[in-house]
């Protein structure tokens, strides 16, 4: 497919164009924040750092409507009560601006989850038919990344229907899939020069540093599971609050409830996150993780360990994780919690059980 | 170099009381210069770990509460000391549980106001002289003025000795915050209603309910049955809304009126970058005028919201007035 130009003045209406025909998440900034909103006119989206929170919420949005019901009670005979349900209306084909390649492939895992477990999830299934991903490359590595240690990089294209290279005056656009290359239609093809800087630039991209053999992680892990010590010490720094599981591309727990109001009311699904006390806290009043380090493990776990126990990868190649490497959860962690050490610890630590 | 020498007294200081300590709390390097990230100290080798410098931004009087049986030494700045007096004053720990290593401090970095001067993702590396920040960045040295780059709650400070500690680790540091205006909230409240309303919510709209301001608050100490989570009675719905994350916010700073000490940690905490520690300000303003009263300073002083008696001792004698 053509690679095309997509100039830094033509961004905004190239993403008006779009907002006619999909719902348009694109990344603008609030604060300190780099957010993703519904396209809205006067937006101006901001490609120049990685949003602060993932692209997950376009497939996995935080409040997702389940169905809403409204109760009637028989006016002649109050001990009556009929119900009536509605679906939510299906999702809007959508289009995700902005994301980096780290979050593009979060789909993939998600898919492992939502898709591929035996059960189907419809509504994440239509979700996730329904939306694209226009990534922009990235040009370096910041001290948090470390996509490389789960087999993507700061150009990788898994799960991106466009990618796009920044180069001097706007970026090189170029279709992945045919979706994609729908969506770059009306651009012009990149001129020659243009070609030949991005050729330098990927030619000179940034060598990560050695990333560890995870390999052996799911085993020494399991060997760590009882040590309490070790996982006391690792979560001594926890406050047991949501910013990783909910910044992440890939953690996928959400909860359901029934949200009254009155005789109506609506089912909802949200994120929950593990790191809180009460996501395993029993009805009989038991919690079998009511410690902050049970928990910590259990997040650390199941990237590392449970999810490549249940979706082995080649034989002897490097494990599929249940990570993509973004760094969020070490970038926004109010106390600086770095899951690649935690990762690095139970190798090092393990190997001698 | 000062701080070098002083942390190596930390060092000391913590070994020697290890033996009568389950651990202590303090700061170790974090992924990368310009992040610190507490340490739970059960070994010598633990200590050797300690650092102390600007960027040891974290209140680890965060950790205090709940651990009730333990002996436990902390490492605090002046802002952190507060924290600890008024969990004393509320009675959520036991003085004589705790050792302080009471660390004089000339301000903390907020990385927030690095970010908006410097790209620091790549920071390699972070000098602090008296005056300036020298941060070593991929494409060379950046130099910012320290007083830019400090807390808020530093350039008002004016606690910077911990009111309270076993080993001052000094030397004690001269007050140099100035008298808070509360210039802050004071513009703030010259806009209207409607304009006040709109601002917060805009911020709060990018909220994510992930509760680090609650969490990373050393008087959050509700747990678990924090209405924010509670579904009997069920306060707040599940779903991601305007006005449940601000009905949170108000009943946090609310639950906090003349108890919070200014720290900054909620704000800090926050992924999303919301002001919410104005709240709180607003309320401890109140608190100063109504009742001259200033949280975390005084051991002795009750709190004056915790002087509610279901019976009062007397009703007030009126006379005879008919």
């Amino acid at each position: 497919m053509v690679a095309r130009f997509l100039a830094d003045d033509a961004l905004t209406r190239q993403a008006e164009t779009w907002a006619r025909d999909y719902r348009l998440l694109a990344p603008v900034r609030e604060g300190q924040a780099v957010v993703y909103r519904t396209w809205a006119p006067d937006m101006r989206p901001f490609l120049g750092r990685p949003p602060t929170a993932s692209a997950k919420q376009a497939l996995l949005p935080q409040t997702e409507n389940l169905l809403t019901y409204t109760y009637r009670k028989e006016p002649t005979d109050l001990t009556r009560t009929e119900v009536f349900l509605a679906e939510p209306l299906p999702p809007e084909p959508t289009v995700v601006l902005g994301a980096r390649p780290c979050d593009a492939r979060a789909g993939k895992l998600l898919d492992r989850v939502f898709l591929e477990r035996g059960v189907k999830d419809e509504l994440y299934a239509r979700r996730r038919a329904a939306t694209l991903f226009v990534t922009v490359a990235c040009e370096s590595m910041e001290n948090t990344c470390f996509c490389h240690w789960t087999g993507g990089g700061p150009t990788s294209e898994e799960g991106s229907d466009v990618m796009l290279f920044p180069v001097s005056g706007g970026y090189v656009a170029r279709a992945i899939t045919e979706a994609g290359e729908k969506l770059l239609a009306a651009l012009p093809e990149a001129p020659a020069a243009t070609m030949e800087e991005l050729a330098g630039i990927l030619a000179h991209l940034p060598e990560p540093g050695p990333a560890p053999d995870l390999r052996q992680a799911p085993e020494r892990f399991l060997k760590l599971f009882d040590d309490m010590d070790f996982w006391t010490d690792e979560s001594a720094r926890c406050l047991s609050c949501g910013v990783c599981t909910y910044l992440c591309p890939t953690c996928s727990c959400f909860n359901i409830t029934d949200e009254d109001w009155g005789l109506k009311g609506k089912r909802v699904r949200t994120w929950d996150t593990c790191m809180s006390a009460l996501y395993t806290l029993e009805g009989s009043g038991h919690n079998p993780r009511s410690a902050r380090a049970q928990r910590l493990r259990n997040r650390v776990g199941h990237k590392f360990c449970y999810h490549p126990r249940e979706f082995p990868g080649e034989t002897g190649g490097q494990p599929e994780v249940s990570c993509t490497g973004c760094g969020r959860c070490i970038k926004s962690c109010p106390v600086s919690v770095d899951i690649r050490r935690i990762v690095r610890d139970i190798l090092e630590k393990g190997e001698g059980k | 170099m000062a701080e070098e020498s002083r942390t190596a007294r930390l060092i000391e200081a913590v070994k020697a009381e290890l033996p009568n300590l389950d651990f202590v709390l303090g700061y170790s390097r974090g992924f990368d210069a310009l992040h610190a990230t507490p340490i739970s100290v059960r070994t010598g080798a633990d200590a050797d770990q300690l650092v102390f410098d600007p960027t040891c931004v974290e209140n680890l009087a965060t950790s205090l509460y709940g651990q009730s049986g333990k002996r436990i030494g902390i490492v605090v700045k002046g802002c952190d000391s507060r924290s600890i007096i008024e969990l004393m004053q509320e009675k959520l720990i036991v003085r004589e549980n705790l050792v302080i290593f009471g660390m004089p401090c000339r301000g903390v970095l907020d990385l927030a106001k690095v970010r908006v001067r410097a790209d620091i993702t790549q920071a390699r590396g972070v000098a602090f002289g008296a005056e300036e920040v020298r941060l070593l960045l991929p494409d060379g040295e950046r130099v910012l003025p320290r007083r830019d780059v400090l807390a808020d709650k530093c350039l008002r400070c004016r606690y910077p000795n911990p009111l309270v500690a076993d080993h001052m680790i000094g030397p004690e540091v001269e007050r140099a915050g100035e008298e808070d205006s509360y210039a802050d909230l004071m513009a703030f409240e010259k806009l209207t209603e409607q304009e006040r309303f709109d601002f917060w919510k805009r911020q709060m709209s990018r909220c994510i309910r992930c509760y680090a301001c609650r969490n990373a608050c050393p008087l959050c100490v509700c747990k678990h049955v924090c209405l924010a989570d509670s579904r009997e009675p069920h306060w707040l719905s599940a779903e991601a809304n305007l006005q449940e994350k601000w009905l949170f916010q108000v009943m946090h700073a609310l639950h906090l009126a003349g108890r919070c000490t200014e720290c900054g940690e909620c704000q800090r905490s926050c992924p999303m970058g919301i002001p919410i520690l104005l709240l709180k300000r607003k309320m401890n303003r109140e608190l100063k005028e109504l009742f001259n009263y200033e949280a975390g300073v005084d051991p002795e002083a009750v709190p004056p919201l915790h002087t509610f008696q279901m019976e009062e001792e007397k009703i007030k004698d009126r006379g005879q007035l008919w």
